[in-house]
C-alpha cells in the first residue's frame, strides 16, 4: 500500500473511532447495545453450566458425604443465614428505632423489596478493568443500575449495568466505588472509598472531632441516594489523627468474603426515585 | 451449517475460558483462524460477535473492541506478509504483541474513562494474555475441521 494512502487510512480511522467513542460516551447507546447482547449471551451461555455444576458438585458431594447429615446442615446453614439476616435488620432498627423517635414528624423512608440472586461469575473478558461480579437478575426481573446488593454479612456493592437477565455488580472495594456511612456507635460520617481487590477500604471525609474506634462497624447513612440507610459496610481497622488536616485517616475491612460469594440479595426500591423525592417533601 | 455450529461450540468454550480466567480474550486465535480460513464476511460477523461480548460483559465504555480486533486484524496481516501465519513462533509473537496491545489499550481506556488502572493485575493479565493466544490458537486450529477451510489466498 502507498504510504501516504496508508497514513490517510490511519488518521481517517482514528479520527473516525474518536467521532464514534465520544458519542458512545455523550449518549451511551452502544454500551447498551453491547449489555443487552453481550452480557445477556453470556448469561446465556454460564447459567447452564453453573446449574449444572452446581447438580453434578451436589450430587457427588452428597454421594461422598452422609446424605441425610449433609441435607440437614445445608438446612441449618441456609436457616442461619435467613436469622442473621434478620437479626442485622432487627439489630440496626432497635437502634434506630431510639434516634427516629425524638425526631417528631419524622416520614417513613421508601420501602424496599428483597430478591435474591446467583453469582456467576467473577470479571469476565479483558475489558473487566472494574472489580466487579455477575449476577443472574436484569431488567426483566426489575434489577436497574443502582440498585444496592448486599449479602447476609453486609454490602457487596450496586449494580452497574443492567442487561435484560443478567447485571454487573460494581464492589465496594472496586476504586471508583463510593458509599456514605456512618458510624454504628459514634455516629461519625465519612464515605467508603473501594481501593482495589484485597485492599481495605478508606473512609474519607470524616472530621477530625468524630468518635470513630477501631473495631465499629461503618453503615450505609443513606445520604447518597443509592443505598438504603444502616447496611452493614465495613469494620474500622485503624484510626489516624495527622496534623494539618481536617479529617482522619480511616482504613476498614468489608464485612463480606468477596471471592466466596455465591448468593446476593438485590434490594429494589418499591418507589422510583422521583416518587422517594415527593415522598421526603 | 457446520461452521455455524463449530464457532459457536468455540464461542461458549470461549465465554467459559473466560469466566475462568479473568482479563484475557479467548477469541483472539478464533479470528486468526477465521482471517486464514475463511470467507471475510465470515470473519467479520464472529468479531462483531465476540465484540459485542467482550464489551458488554466488561466494565469499560464501548471502544476497546474496536481497537483490540484492529490491532489483531493490522498485527495478523502485516506478519502474514512476513511469516507462515500457521506456524507456531508466528502465533507465539503474535500472543506477545497482544500482551502488549492489551496493557497499552486498557491504560487507554482507563485514563480516557478516568478509571483507576491496576497496573500489577494488569501486567499479570497481559502476561496470562501472551501465554494463553498461542495454546488456544494451536488448540483451535488442530481441531478446525479440514471441510471448512477454504482455499488459502496466497499473501501479496
Amino acid at each position: 500500500m502507498n504510504p501516504k494512502r496508508l497514513v490517510i487510512f490511519l488518521v481517517a480511522g482514528l479520527f473516525l473511532y474518536l467521532s464514534l467513542y465520544t458519542w458512545n460516551l455523550r449518549t451511551g447507546y452502544l454500551t447498551r447495545l453491547s449489555t443487552y447482547t453481550g452480557l445477556d449471551s453470556v448469561g446465556l451461555v454460564l447459567r447452564p453450566g453453573k446449574w449444572v455444576g452446581n447438580k453434578t458438585g451436589n450430587f457427588m458431594e452428597r454421594y461422598v458425604d452422609l446424605v441425610g447429615l449433609k441435607q440437614e446442615n445445608e438446612a441449618l446453614i441456609e436457616e442461619n443465614k435467613s436469622l442473621r439476616l434478620e437479626n442485622m435488620t432487627l439489630r440496626e432498627r432497635a437502634e434506630a428505632t431510639s434516634r427516629v423517635e425524638k425526631l417528631l414528624g419524622f416520614p417513613e423512608p421508601p420501602g424496599w423489596r428483597r430478591e435474591g440472586a446467583r453469582v456467576i461469575a467473577q470479571r469476565v473478558g479483558p475489558t473487566a478493568l472494574l472489580e466487579t461480579i455477575l449476577v443472574d437478575r436484569g431488567k426483566m426481573s426489575g434489577a436497574v443500575e443502582d440498585t444496592p446488593v448486599l449479602c447476609t454479612e453486609g454490602t457487596v456493592g450496586r449494580i452497574f449495568r443492567a442487561g435484560m437477565s443478567v447485571s454487573t455488580v460494581l464492589l465496594l472495594v472496586d476504586p471508583s466505588s463510593r458509599i456514605a456511612v456512618v458510624g454504628s456507635t459514634g455516629r461519625a460520617t465519612g464515605i467508603v472509598y473501594g481501593m482495589g481487590a484485597s485492599e481495605p477500604l478508606r473512609v474519607k471525609y470524616v472530621g477530625m472531632n468524630s468518635q470513630l474506634d477501631p473495631g465499629e462497624i461503618l453503615v450505609t447513612s443513606g445520604m447518597d441516594g443509592v443505598y438504603p440507610k444502616g447496611l452493614p459496610v465495613a469494620k474500622v481497622i485503624s484510626v489516624r489523627r495527622g496534623e494539618g488536616t481536617l479529617f482522619m485517616d480511616v482504613d476498614a475491612q468489608p464485612l463480606v468474603d468477596i471471592p466466596r460469594l455465591e448468593e446476593v440479595l438485590l434490594l429494589k426500591r418499591a418507589a422510583q426515585p422521583e416518587d422517594t423525592r415527593e415522598l421526603w417533601e | 451449517m457446520l461452521a455455524t455450529l463449530w464457532w459457536t461450540i468455540f464461542t461458549i468454550c470461549g465465554v467459559w475460558g473466560q469466566t475462568l480466567v479473568p482479563g484475557v480474550d479467548f477469541f483472539a486465535p478464533g479470528m486468526a483462524i477465521s482471517l486464514r480460513w475463511q470467507r471475510p464476511m465470515a470473519t467479520i460477523a464472529l468479531t462483531l460477535i465476540w465484540m459485542a461480548i467482550q464489551e458488554g460483559a466488561g466494565g469499560l465504555a464501548f471502544g476497546y473492541g474496536i481497537l483490540w480486533y484492529g490491532v489483531l486484524f493490522a498485527l495478523l496481516t502485516v506478519g502474514r506478509w512476513l511469516l507462515d501465519p500457521g506456524s507456531m513462533q508466528f502465533q507465539a509473537l503474535l500472543g506477545v504483541g497482544l500482551g502488549l496491545a492489551h496493557f497499552f489499550l486498557l491504560y487507554l481506556m482507563a485514563v480516557l474513562e478516568v478509571r483507576a488502572f491496576p497496573v500489577g493485575r494488569v501486567a499479570i493479565e497481559c502476561l496470562l494474555q501472551a501465554l494463553v493466544y498461542p495454546a488456544v490458537w494451536y488448540l483451535a486450529a488442530n481441531l478446525f475441521p479440514e471441510w471448512l477451510k477454504r482455499d488459502e489466498e496466497p499473501a501479496s
